[in-house]
């Protein structure tokens, strides 16, 4: 059975780094190729989440953000209120109703919330929107100027396919 | 007394040790907005207006809860920080519905005015103006949940000032709602002694006294630091 040895792991490390996917030989032990701190993540309360090209990463952010503006305690206003209009963004993003102006709003919200936020929820709360957008920015640009979604996940309305006539 | 020199927005600045730089700055003519913020009450540090930037900090801080330090330097008014406030102003003025032409507060809001000081002449989110109700059971006084931006000042005023403790906050997130003892109508709580204080302190037109229409809503502020010397200074201050 091959199992990878450490120095191998470290340079398919390297390769993610770079190219942010990683095309792992089967049977890797995942512990060789997570070291998380590396590739610019944090593992929470243990939870891994292992999606392939049929999830729509605008999707993904927006679940999240759905999960953090229902757990919003509400004391802090940029928490309380930006998650509502990050959630309604990215919702927006999915329909095919959203544009140019409305993505950049996303990453000045993303901005407000990380550096404002009373505690951790809230400034965590527009990682998954940051990560997203940093590694798949073409799965948002095809949602907004082609009103497509690459994963073939999410449903354009009609209201989206007015926008992009 | 020790005192601590520091430096707020290129000034130099004397304050008492363990003074928040919230206060220090304002003692010194350096206004920082706030919301949520009363002098006389506890600071929670909840609407996030007062952030500063402090050299040598990677991160803002929240200026009515963070104790000055000897040599410290402030920044209180960078185009980061007004990006953040209007940002955050702008999203109160879409969480519920405020529509100034038509309030008891026009004219005299302490939200009005920070929108105006902050240059903000639209609001780029999309309103949610969800339809809340509006508690006109007491005798005197009427919540209307529409205006509330629940800074907590009515909260904090009956229970540290009045010793009440009528208000308190429901629910989580955006569906947050003032509410009196354990849901009942103000008119009917028991613990309320219809003072009338956290008429007085709140910040926008959500707490009014009834008969006021549109615009005529003011409030009188004097009674808490009345209150507070009377109680810490042992003096009678007028
Ligand atoms: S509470 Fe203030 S901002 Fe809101 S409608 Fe009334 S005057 Fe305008
Ligand atoms: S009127 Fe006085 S006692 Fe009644 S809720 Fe307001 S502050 Fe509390
Ligand atoms: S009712 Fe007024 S004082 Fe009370 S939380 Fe709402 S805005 Fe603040």
């Amino acid at each position: 059975m091959a199992y990878q040895s450490l120095r191998d792991s470290d340079a398919q490390i390297e390769n993610f780094n770079r190219a942010n996917t990683v095309n792992l030989p089967r049977q890797t032990h995942l512990s060789a190729v997570l070291r998380l701190a590396q590739i610019g993540s944090i593992m929470g309360s243990g939870g891994l989440i292992v999606m392939d090209e049929t999830s729509c990463m605008v999707d993904v952010a927006r679940f999240f953000m759905e999960f953090c503006m229902d757990e919003s305690c509400g004391k802090c206003i940029p928490c309380r209120a930006g998650t509502v209009q990050m959630h309604d963004i990215l919702r927006r993003i999915t329909t095919g109703e959203a544009n140019e102006d409305d993505l950049e709003m996303l990453k000045t919200l993303s901005d407000l919330l990380r550096e404002t936020s009373l505690c951790g929820l809230g400034q965590t709360a527009p990682n998954p929107v940051i990560s997203t957008l940093k590694y798949f920015p073409q799965e948002y640009e095809a949602h907004i100027h082609e009103k497509r979604c690459p994963a073939g996940h999410c449903h354009m309305t009609a209201a989206g396919q007015e926008v992009a006539s | 007394m020790n005192v601590n020199t520091l430096q707020i927005d290129r000034k130099m600045v004397t304050g008492r040790e363990g003074d928040a730089i919230f206060a220090v700055a304002w003692e010194h003519g350096i206004h920082i907005p706030r919301l949520c913020h009363i002098g006389g009450l506890s600071d929670v540090g909840a609407c996030r207006l007062c952030m500063v930037e402090i050299e040598g900090q990677k991160r803002l801080q929240a200026s009515c809860l963070t104790p000055i330090q000897e040599g410290m330097v402030v920044r209180t008014d960078t185009p980061r920080l007004r990006q953040h406030r209007k940002l955050i102003v702008e999203l109160l003025l879409a969480e519920r519905n405020h529509i100034c032409s038509v309030c008891v507060a026009d004219g005299a809001c302490e939200l009005q005015s920070l929108a105006a000081a902050l240059g903000i002449d639209h609001v780029r989110f999309r309103y949610r103006f969800p339809t809340l109700p509006v508690d006109t059971s007491h005798e005197r006084f009427g919540l209307d949940h529409n205006r509330c931006i629940l800074c907590t000042r009515c909260v904090r005023v009956c229970d540290e000032i009045e010793g009440a403790h009528t208000w308190d906050v429901c629910g989580r997130g955006a569906n947050s709602l003032i509410i009196s003892d354990l849901g009942e109508p103000w008119g009917e709580s028991e613990s309320c002694t219809s003072c009338g204080k956290c008429v007085q302190v709140c910040p926008t037109g959500a707490l009014f006294d009834k008969g006021k229409t549109i615009a005529e809503m003011r409030r009188d502020r004097g009674f808490l630091k009345y209150i507070v010397t009377a109680r810490k200074e042992k003096q009678w201050i007028g």
